[in-house]
């Protein structure tokens, strides 16, 4: 009887203690980052849509450049992350940069975007804008489009990360 | 080498003290996260599902119910807002929807707090008219909380021929 009653003393040691270690982990979780806050907690100077504005265009650049310096400067390199244009995808920022933007490059590109329209949500926030496109395929067929892109931030560490974007554009007739 | 019933009794009690704690810890505290957050992911999966759902079987109220007053549809170069989606494009889209069989891939949801966003993409194959039909695609929904409810506040479809 003794060692059952010391025995359920000690589960209770045991489960106050895991309720200690709990509250200590709610408690570090509600300091941790804050990209998991509600959307009231974000500073209304982080809903700039000027910084979401400002990515776009270091991106349009670094299309038109071939450059992957600004994606990897504003993207999210995550393990989940897909880029789709049209019915196609790159996963993941290497993917992207290597397979993607830098062949593009080669083709003449430009690129434009305008009527950029930002919403945000807290620590999410997504951007719809316009694009042309235009550039020469490597047998000389001349390519001129206008579309659209979504572009999906995360504000993470400080900063607006690009963590998805999915484009599509049609010939101009 | 030990094993626990080798333990006198208060040790071996000890030792179920040990095991209990984080159980318990596990049970009460790490568990319904992981549930809430299961839970979340499928809530959104099931409003994309009802989503397609409602367009395959023509039902426009559904459909619309399901998308946020502020919704963005950007589909075959085009957006539109909810007005224009209700007396444009959402007809054309129900028609498609019911005449070419379309064959999806798994959903991808991430979830941001009261934000998620949702992927998929899928292969459309068949005829609709006299057009034949054989393209892939991809959707990006963005999905918004409200109270219990996700609603759908963008939409991106975007597809290309298969050669």
């Amino acid at each position: 009887m003794r060692t059952a009653v010391k025995g359920a003393r000690l589960v209770a040691r045991g489960v106050r203690r895991s309720a200690a270690l709990g509250a200590v982990a709610l408690i570090v979780g509600c300091s941790a980052p804050s990209e998991d806050l509600p959307a009231e907690a974000a500073d209304s100077s982080v809903q700039d849509p000027a910084l979401l504005e400002a990515i776009l265009d270091d991106v349009r650049v670094g299309w038109e450049q071939g450059d992957g310096t600004p994606f990897y400067e504003h993207f999210l390199d995550w393990q989940g992350a897909r880029y789709f244009e049209g019915g196609g995808q790159n996963a993941g920022l290497d993917d992207l940069v290597v397979n993607h933007v830098e062949p593009e490059a080669e083709l003449g590109l430009t690129l434009g975007f305008s009527n950029v329209q930002t919403h945000f949500e807290g620590q999410f926030a997504w951007a719809v804008v316009d694009t042309e496109i235009r550039l020469t395929t490597p047998d000389g067929r001349a390519i001129h489009n206008r579309g659209h892109g979504t572009y999906l931030f995360r504000w993470i560490d400080g900063a607006w990360k690009v963590v998805h974007t999915q484009s599509a554009s049609s010939p101009v007739r | 080498m030990t094993s626990n019933m080798d333990l006198p009794s208060s040790n071996r009690l000890t030792t179920v003290g040990r095991i209990a704690g984080p159980a318990v810890f596990f049970a009460f505290l790490v568990a319904p996260i992981a549930l809430a957050a299961q839970s979340d992911d499928n809530a959104v999966v099931a409003v994309v599902d009802a989503y397609h759902t409602a367009l395959a079987s023509g039902d426009s109220t559904t459909a619309l119910s399901l998308l946020a007053e502020d919704v963005t549809i950007l589909e075959s170069g085009g957006v539109e807002d909810k007005e224009h989606y209700r007396s444009g494009h959402l007809a054309g889209d129900m028609r498609f929807a019911q005449a070419v069989p379309r064959e999806r891939s798994e959903i991808t949801v991430t979830v941001v707090g009261d934000v998620a966003w949702a992927w998929s993409t899928s292969t459309t194959q068949g005829r609709m008219g006299e057009r034949e039909v054989n393209s892939r695609g991809a959707e990006l929904m963005v999905l918004g909380r409200t109270g219990d409810a996700w609603r759908i506040r963008a939409i991106h479809w975007s597809s290309r021929a298969v050669r």
